[in-house]
């Protein structure tokens, strides 16, 4: 990603309903599969906000960050107060078997990358019985100029992601979509009124008053999908997996 | 850039080279880390170490 995207998502993580959303999520993915004994690693931490809310939620185990952009590990390391290191998720700088959870959140679609190999790293890293938990942007359809803006080059289904990690050794694969409520809008601005290449982020500082509206669909949809429901089709895949 | 080359201890305890997953040794002079058996040596940059083979240095 730019670096102006790097200060906007540094900016506004910790209001903007879609990252709201998503931690919510990962906080409870996290409570109900804790994984093993040992440290959370959060493989592509950006600007750090997913580690901050996790410490606010009140998480007990060490957590371990990286990121591969040192501007965004720099801005990490300010928000969390943790040492944060520059790697690559394809090649991770830790022991074998050092985790007992892993996250690696809108990480495996980036251009710079392929998602066997960071895979195969995050196996490598986590210790048997540890949690995998990844968040994906879902379908090829849905591409529009914010992929090119944060250097995002697929989307992923549940099944092709259940595919690859069934390859890299995983079990237990839980896959899922999320935000599906909101998706009609997503199309809406994405497909509808799309822009022109160069176009402009989908991460804003948005307007109060729309903000708390999206970040209540978002609670409405994760109080039902605690209760199993289960969406055909959303803007994103969240998966759970374990490292036999 | 910063020349702040000190590193976390808590980072010193868990990071390995990122090629043969062997030890580092810090060199605390240079602000680098230093895998002997992979002959590279991983730049600190503003306290950060930078754990990537293709900015480290060979030696």
């Amino acid at each position: 990603m730019d670096a102006a995207e790097y200060a906007l998502m540094d900016a506004v993580e910790d209001r903007m309903w879609w990252y709201r959303a998503l931690r919510a999520r990962i906080v409870t993915a996290l409570e109900d599969r804790p994984g093993a004994p040992g440290p959370l690693l959060d493989a592509g931490c950006g600007t750090g906000g997913m580690v901050a809310a996790l410490l606010a939620a009140g998480i007990t185990r060490p957590i371990v960050a990286f990121d591969y952009v040192a501007e965004a590990a720099t801005r990490a390391r300010a928000k969390t107060g943790l040492p944060i290191a520059v790697g690559d998720i394809t090649c991770q700088p830790y022991p074998d078997a050092s985790f007992g959870a892993a996250i690696s959140l809108d990480v495996l679609g980036h251009r710079s990358l392929e998602p066997p190999a960071a895979l195969a790293e995050l196996h490598r890293v986590l210790a048997p019985g540890g949690t995998l938990i990844l968040n994906l942007p879902a379908f090829e359809w849905l591409k529009s100029a914010h992929d090119a803006r944060v250097h995002n080059a697929r989307r992923f289904t549940t099944r092709s992601i259940r595919a690859l990690l069934g390859s890299a050794g995983f079990t237990a694969i839980d896959a899922g979509y999320w935000n599906a409520l909101l998706l009609p809008l997503m199309v809406l601005q994405r497909k509808v009124m799309a822009r022109e290449p160069g176009g402009a982020s989908d991460v804003a500082a948005f307007p109060p008053w729309l903000d708390a509206s999206l970040h209540g669909v978002t609670v409405v949809e994760h109080w039902l999908a605690r209760r199993r429901l289960r969406y055909p089709a959303g803007g994103s895949v969240l998966v759970v997996a374990t490292r036999p | 850039m910063s020349t702040d080359t000190s590193v976390d201890p808590r980072l010193l305890e868990i990071l390995v080279c990122p090629v043969t997953k062997g030890p580092l040794r810090y060199d605390r002079t240079a602000g680098e880390l230093v895998s002997e058996k992979a002959g590279l040596a991983y730049p600190i940059r503003d306290g950060i170490p930078i754990m990537l083979p293709d900015e480290a240095r060979k030696f």
